[in-house]
C-alpha cells in the first residue's frame, strides 16, 4: 500500500509538471488528453512485458496516478459551456485514443525483445 | 511559480498519492463483488467530487458572478478553501484512473467480451454525467449559502 500510495504521489507529481511545462503554449485539456494517452500505453506496454504481472506501486499507483479520469470528465463539462462540439468530440475520441494507445502498449509489449551477439 | 502555486501543487501530488491508495482499497473490496464495472467503482464518485470541488473552487473563492462574491467562501476564509478545494481535487485525480480502465478496456476487446465493453463505455458515460451533476451541485451550494 505504501508503494501504491508513493507511485501515486509521484504520478501525480509527473502530471503536474507536464501542465506546468505546456503552461500557456497548449491549451490545458489536451495536456491531460495526451498524459491519459501516454499513460494507458504505458500501462499497456508494462502489461505485456511482465505477462500480466505489473507491480501495485507501478500499474495502480505511478500509472493510476499520472493519468486522471475526473480531471478529463471535468474539461469535457466545462468544454461544453463554450464548445459543445468540441466536447462532444473530446469526450467520444478521447477514450477511444486511449484504448488505442493501450492496444498499441500491449502489442508492442508482446515484441520480442532482440538478443545482442 | 509562487509560493502559494507550490504549495497548491503539493497538496495535488499528496491528494493524488492518498487517492491512488484508496482507489486500491476500493476496487479491492467493492470490485470484488461486481467486477464488471471496475474502474467505474471509483472513476464515477471521483467525477462528482471533482465537479463540486472544482466549481466551488473557481467560482467560490476566485473571480466570479456577483452572487457568489457574496458567499462565504470569499473574504478571510479564501485561502483555507482554496487549500482544502485543491487537496480534495488531488484525491480525486488520484482515485480515478484512465489508465486501468483502458487496459481493462483492451483485455475485454481481445477476448471480444461485447458486454464487458458495453459495461465500460456505459462507465465512461456515467463519468461524464456525474462530473456534469457535481458541477451543477457546485453552483447550487454556492447558491444556498449566499447570505440572504
Amino acid at each position: 500500500m505504501v508503494g501504491v500510495v508513493a507511485g501515486g504521489a509521484l504520478g501525480a507529481l509527473l502530471r503536474v509538471v507536464a501542465e506546468l511545462l505546456a503552461g500557456d503554449a497548449v491549451v490545458s485539456w489536451l495536456t491531460l488528453v495526451a498524459v491519459n494517452v501516454l499513460g494507458s500505453f504505458l500501462l499497456g506496454l508494462v502489461y505485456a512485458r511482465r505477462a500480466g504481472r505489473v507491480s501495485p506501486a507501478l500499474g495502480a499507483g505511478l500509472l493510476g496516478g499520472f493519468t486522471s479520469f475526473s480531471g478529463w470528465a471535468l474539461d469535457v463539462v466545462w468544454l461544453w459551456g463554450s464548445a459543445p462540439a468540441l466536447a462532444l468530440g473530446v469526450g467520444l475520441v478521447v477514450p477511444l485514443a486511449c484504448l488505442g494507445a493501450c492496444l498499441a502498449g500491449l502489442a508492442a509489449g508482446e515484441l520480442p525483445v532482440g538478443r545482442s551477439g | 511559480m509562487s509560493g502559494l502555486g507550490a504549495i497548491l501543487a503539493g497538496l495535488v501530488v499528496v491528494g493524488g498519492g492518498l487517492g491512488s491508495g484508496l482507489r486500491v482499497i476500493v476496487l479491492s473490496r467493492v470490485a470484488a463483488r461486481d467486477s464488471r464495472w471496475g474502474t467505474a467503482w471509483v472513476n464515477v464518485p471521483a467525477s462528482f467530487l471533482a465537479g463540486v470541488a472544482a466549481t466551488l473552487l473557481s467560482l467560490g473563492v476566485g473571480p466570479g458572478p456577483a452572487v457568489v462574491a457574496e458567499s462565504p467562501a470569499h473574504g478571510s476564509s479564501d485561502l483555507a478553501a482554496t487549500v482544502g478545494l485543491t487537496f480534495v481535487l488531488g484525491v480525486c485525480g488520484g482515485l480515478s484512473t484512465y489508465s486501468s480502465l483502458a487496459l481493462e478496456a483492451a483485455l475485454a476487446l481481445r477476448r471480444r467480451d461485447r458486454r464487458l465493453l458495453a459495461v465500460q463505455a456505459s462507465g465512461v458515460g456515467l463519468g461524464l454525467l456525474t462530473a456534469a451533476v457535481g458541477v451543477v451541485t457546485g453552483v447550487a451550494v454556492l447558491v444556498l449559502l449566499r447570505p440572504v
